[in-house]
């Protein structure tokens, strides 16, 4: 029996080597004294111990290199002294000499290698060869194999890649190479046909017992044949399209031939070099049994592709549509046949790109004719709007700042219901439940990462409650029902974890709320302004506060939340107008991470690395009572950033009475920076009572310093 | 719908208690450790795999941080921070402040990209000395520092610098192998700073036999006096080259075996078990050669 055993420790494995070992071992104890007493060399007692050492570690015969494994270095080098040829013939000399001896055996050979096994240790009547195959035979059960997988005879490179899929690595691909050729000159297999030729081989292998006719295969095996096969499955869909629309064959595009052959469950890799393709088509056309031929129009540089058959007379080369609206709805259309959904400008960009006769003909914008088009109403100057008659293109509304658009009215519930879950998927991406559950494990703080799971938790049960409404609406397409379900699914996933990890959690000792507040006090661009100021160099060159929403914009520095009370982009109060406020305390994070001072950078840090998006102070108060000095630490550092009265209160409190002179630092700067009332007072008492110079020398840095920029020492 | 027959039944091994021999060796060199950081110099703590950096390394910062617990509001003490560091290549800029990074989000937490890339390299320095004076950190072990390139390496020595200034001192250990000692020695701006190199000898043949004696009671069993029991241990010894780290897997897969049958162990037993670890090891060797071989195969197929 053959037993292959990993490194580390396997109990079931070592059971039978246990057994093999025992036995050995009860008849291992005269082993010495018996060699001895018959006489043998040193050598050949070590030989015959390695060999006794590998048939108990193998549990079967075993070769000559598995013997010399067994050996140690000192044996080694004792036999290598003592004879002069190398290592490996010496010991298949030595075994042959114990085998005359009586004390092994041998069951025979595999292709070159003799197998060994002594006496004492094995059977012989019971100890066959291993079960070991020659390469040969398994490259050729290999090829049977493949054939039966493609059902077709094989080229060399499908046999290499058939070993690769099923992880049989130890065959390299010349190994194969040298097998088949071999198991031809045997006539094992046949060389049946040949393709044309490519990297995987241009020879087609079969072996002799299956019938050849039946193995030839159906589909193109090469580059250029399945690109011919792609345009002509295309022109013919266009054929079958214009005979029941009573239309003219469109001819097709490179472009076209290329989105086809990348949509196919396996794109072909040749796609990568865009001019392979080209190249395939100018062949294909230029050979003496050619089934395509090029189009070119005059004044294009575009180059079509049609049948060979069918004359310029029969082809459609552009002069259907009147109107760029039409072409417009043609390429929302086709964006939509192709998608399966509503779709955006850029979709519709992308069908007038790939089909040149979509391209619009006056000088109006895209995006102009698809928002003009769209329209309930029509109207010109000095004349009352009036409601369109015929609606070709619907606006069914926004994801993500772009505009969705749909084309046919009797689908457009459906086309609704995408786009809400679309907008959802939008809300719940905007959570970020996931990257925040699973940074929980970086929060130091329990009552905090309690707090933020909680948020997660809050979160999910919002958006599900929207995904539910959808459900409800019973508007949703089989895609769409689909995608809810596993927008459901994930969002429900991440609750369960989330209350898992929950319920691990004993915070029992804090006394924390039951339920997390989700509201996220937020700022208007105009509150912002004055603390970006002293940080953010282009903020003093903004004449108007909104300038700054571009700014940082570019980089998302500061979170921006839904205002919950945005009436209008025109109120005239900003705090209404503003469709978006800028989180408060990731704002002030921002502002103290880029400041000067040490003393705001770290702070700063800490929160950035502990909150979250947490915004309930509530469950870092109760922290501040820990005996932890690093858990106080980073508590102070939430609440500078947290801004609330008790908060406030407790950082004045541990300000002058906290036993670490590193945290009443630090709550001093937090109760200075997050506003706290009499601060330059409490200040001049640290200076005069604090029994830590580097507090006292702090305190009075922050005094002497200038203004409204202290916190910046 | 198919259906899975199978015997294999799960049953998960009790964990065994961690032993952690503290030999004379580690105990030399953490007292000398102990002893230099006042002086702010860096340490290098060099050796083979598997004898014994890591653990001494682990052991010493949890004897450090133990000590501090004790007793927080003594203003003399200090903590230590263990960490591994992964490869910093030189030739792709901005390894002083990879190396920076390395040790601020061991010592302080993830840094934030945004300031990572907006600060230089020496305002980084700066916060993290900053947040080691408030966190306490005095010594920092660097393990597997042999991945860090010189200029990571240097980006770390900024950090110290800046902390002697301030005065506080830190002490920095790189523990590695490799070119380490030779990254350390190249540039004089770094050499000049290690003060303390420590080379972690091998284990002869007479402390091999203590150490597993207190590794394994199997091995406490053991009779100097007996052949077979020598020829044990000089077997280990011949074969793992007195390093703990390889001695461990043959000791563990030994007790393994003791545990499920007992059987009587000696120095032809020790050499099958020995045996069995490698064949595995070298048939997965064996075959990934041939995989190597197919991926270097570049050649047509006919």
């Amino acid at each position: 029996m053959k037993i292959i055993k990993d490194t580390g420790i396997s109990v079931g494995s070592s059971d039978l080597s246990h057994e093999n070992i025992s036995l050995r071992q009860q008849q291992q104890q005269n082993t010495e004294s018996n060699h001895k007493q018959r006489g043998m060399k040193f050598e050949h007692v070590v030989v015959l111990h390695a060999l006794e050492i590998a048939n108990t570690a193998l549990g079967r015969v075993s070769s000559t290199q598995e013997v010399i494994k067994a050996l140690t270095k000192r044996e080694i080098g004792k036999i290598e002294g003592a004879f002069v040829k190398p290592l490996s013939e010496v010991v298949s000399v030595i075994l042959s000499l114990l085998m005359k001896r009586g004390a092994v055996f041998s069951p025979g050979v595999i292709g070159t290698r003799r197998y060994y096994g002594s006496v004492k240790v094995l059977d012989p009547e019971l100890s066959p060869l291993p079960n070991f195959q020659s390469r040969r035979q398994r490259v050729l059960r290999l090829l049977k194999a493949s054939v039966q997988e493609y059902g077709r005879a094989v080229r060399i490179g499908d046999v290499v890649d058939f070993a690769k899929k099923h992880g049989m690595i130890d065959l390299a691909p010349d190994m194969i190479t040298r097998s088949v050729f071999s198991l031809l000159e045997t006539h094992e297999i046949n060389s049946i046909s040949t393709v044309r030729g490519d990297v995987k081989g241009g020879n087609l292998y079969l072996p002799v017992e299956l019938n050849p006719d039946e193995y030839l295969p159906k589909e193109p095996l090469t580059w250029l044949g399945l690109v011919e096969k792609t345009a002509l499955d295309l022109l013919e869909e266009r054929r079958i399209t214009a005979s029941t629309e009573g239309g003219r064959i469109r001819p097709v595009s490179t472009g076209e031939v290329r989105n086809r052959l990348a949509s196919s469950p396996e794109p072909p890799s040749n796609l990568n070099e865009p001019i392979l393709l080209i190249s395939a088509l100018q062949q294909l056309v230029q050979t003496s049994d050619a089934r395509l031929r090029k189009v070119v129009l005059k004044g294009r540089k575009m180059v079509f592709w049609a049948p060979i058959d069918v004359p310029d007379e029969h082809l459609d080369l552009g002069d259907t549509y009147a109107k760029d609206t039409e072409r417009v709805a043609e390429a929302l259309r086709r964006a939509v046949k192709r998608i399966g959904h509503p779709v955006n400008a850029r979709e519709v960009r992308r069908e007038i790109d790939e089909d040149p006769f979509l391209r619009l003909a006056g000088t109006s914008r895209l995006a102009c004719v698809l928002t003009d088009s769209s329209r309930v109403t029509v109207g010109w100057e000095n004349q009352a709007r009036r409601r369109r008659v015929t609606r070709h293109i619907f606006k069914v509304g926004r994801i993500n700042g772009d505009a969705y658009y749909f084309h046919d009215s009797k689908k457009l519930p459906q086309a609704l219901a995408y786009v809400r879950l679309r907008q959802t998927e939008s809300a719940w991406e905007m959570t970020r439940s996931e990257d925040n559950l699973n940074s929980l494990k970086t929060c130091s703080l329990r009552a905090v990462a309690v707090g933020r799971a909680m948020l997660i938790l809050a979160d999910t049960r919002r958006i599900m409650e929207a995904v539910e409404q959808l459900f409800e609406n019973q508007t949703m397409d089989a895609f769409t029902r689909k995608e809810a379900v596993k927008l459901r699914d994930l969002v429900s996933r991440i609750s369960k974890d989330a209350e898992q990890w929950l319920s691990t959690q004993d915070v029992s000792d804090y006394n924390l709320p039951q339920e997390v507040a989700t509201e996220v006090p937020g700022w208007t661009a105009e509150e912002l302004l004055p603390y970006l100021l002293p940080v953010y160099p282009r903020a003093r060159r903004v004449r108007v506060p909104n300038e700054i929403v571009r700014l940082l914009s570019k980089d998302e520095d500061i979170r921006r939340v839904p205002n919950p009370k945005f009436n209008s982009r025109f109120n005239q109060d900003p705090l209404l107008a503003a469709e978006y406020l800028y989180d408060r305390a990731d704002a002030l994070i921002y502002v103290a991470s880029s400041g000067r001072g040490y003393e705001c950078r770290l702070q700063a840090h800490f929160a950035r690395n502990e909150l979250g998006w947490l915004r309930d102070s509530r469950f870092i108060l109760p922290i501040l009572n820990s005996k932890n000095f690093n858990e106080r630490l980073a508590a102070v550092s939430c609440l500078a950033f947290l801004w609330s009265d008790e908060g406030r209160e407790r950082l004045r409190e541990l300000a002058t009475t906290d036993p670490d002179p590193g945290v009443r630092q630090s709550a001093l700067w937090a109760y200075g920076f997050s506003r706290g009332d009499y601060a330059p007072e409490l200040l001049s008492s640290i200076v005069q009572k604090d029994t830590d110079v580097c507090v006292r020398d702090f305190a009075f840095k922050c005094l002497e310093a200038d203004g409204d920029f202290w916190w910046q020492v | 719908m198919s259906t899975v027959t199978t015997d294999f039944k799960v049953t998960f091994p009790e964990e065994r208690p961690i032993t952690l021999v503290e030999t004379d060796m580690m105990k030399e060199i953490m007292g000398s450790t102990i002893a230099n950081q006042p002086g702010g110099g860096m340490s290098l703590w060099y050796g083979r795999a598997g004898i014994g950096k890591t653990t001494t390394a682990r052991l010493l910062t949890q004897k450090i941080n133990e000590g501090f617990k004790l007793n927080p509001m003594n203003r003399h003490a200090f903590l230590a921070k263990y960490f591994q560091v992964g490869e910093i290549e030189s030739g792709y800029g901005n390894e002083q402040k990879q190396g920076l990074k390395c040790l601020y989000n061991a010592t302080l937490g993830p840094i934030d990209e945004g300031d990572y890339r907006r600060l230089p390299p020496e305002q980084i320095a700066a916060d993290l000395v900053y947040g080691w004076r408030r966190l306490r950190y005095k010594i920092v072990f660097i393990d597997e520092a042999g991945c860090l390139s010189q200029g990571a390496i240097r980006g770390m020595v900024l950090a110290r610098d800046i902390a002697e200034n301030e005065g506080w001192i830190v002490s920095l250990i790189f523990i590695g192998m490799d070119d380490l000692p030779h990254k350390l020695k190249r540039l004089p701006q770094i050499r000049r700073r290690v003060h303390h190199w420590c080379y972690f000898e091998a284990y002869t043949f007479e402390e091999t036999w203590k150490l597993l004696k207190k590794l394994h009671p199997y091995f406490a069993t053991l009779d100097e006096s007996d052949e077979d029991h020598q020829a044990q241990v000089r077997f280990l010894y011949e074969t793992y080259g007195g390093y703990p780290g390889l001695l461990m897997p043959i000791i563990n897969e030994l007790d393994c075996l003791l545990r499920v049958k007992r059987p009587a162990v000696n120095e032809q037993y020790l050499r099958t078990v020995h045996y069995m670890m490698i064949h595995g090891e070298d048939m997965a060797l064996a075959e990934s050669r041939g995989a190597t071989s197919s991926k270097k195969h570049r050649g047509r197929s006919r």
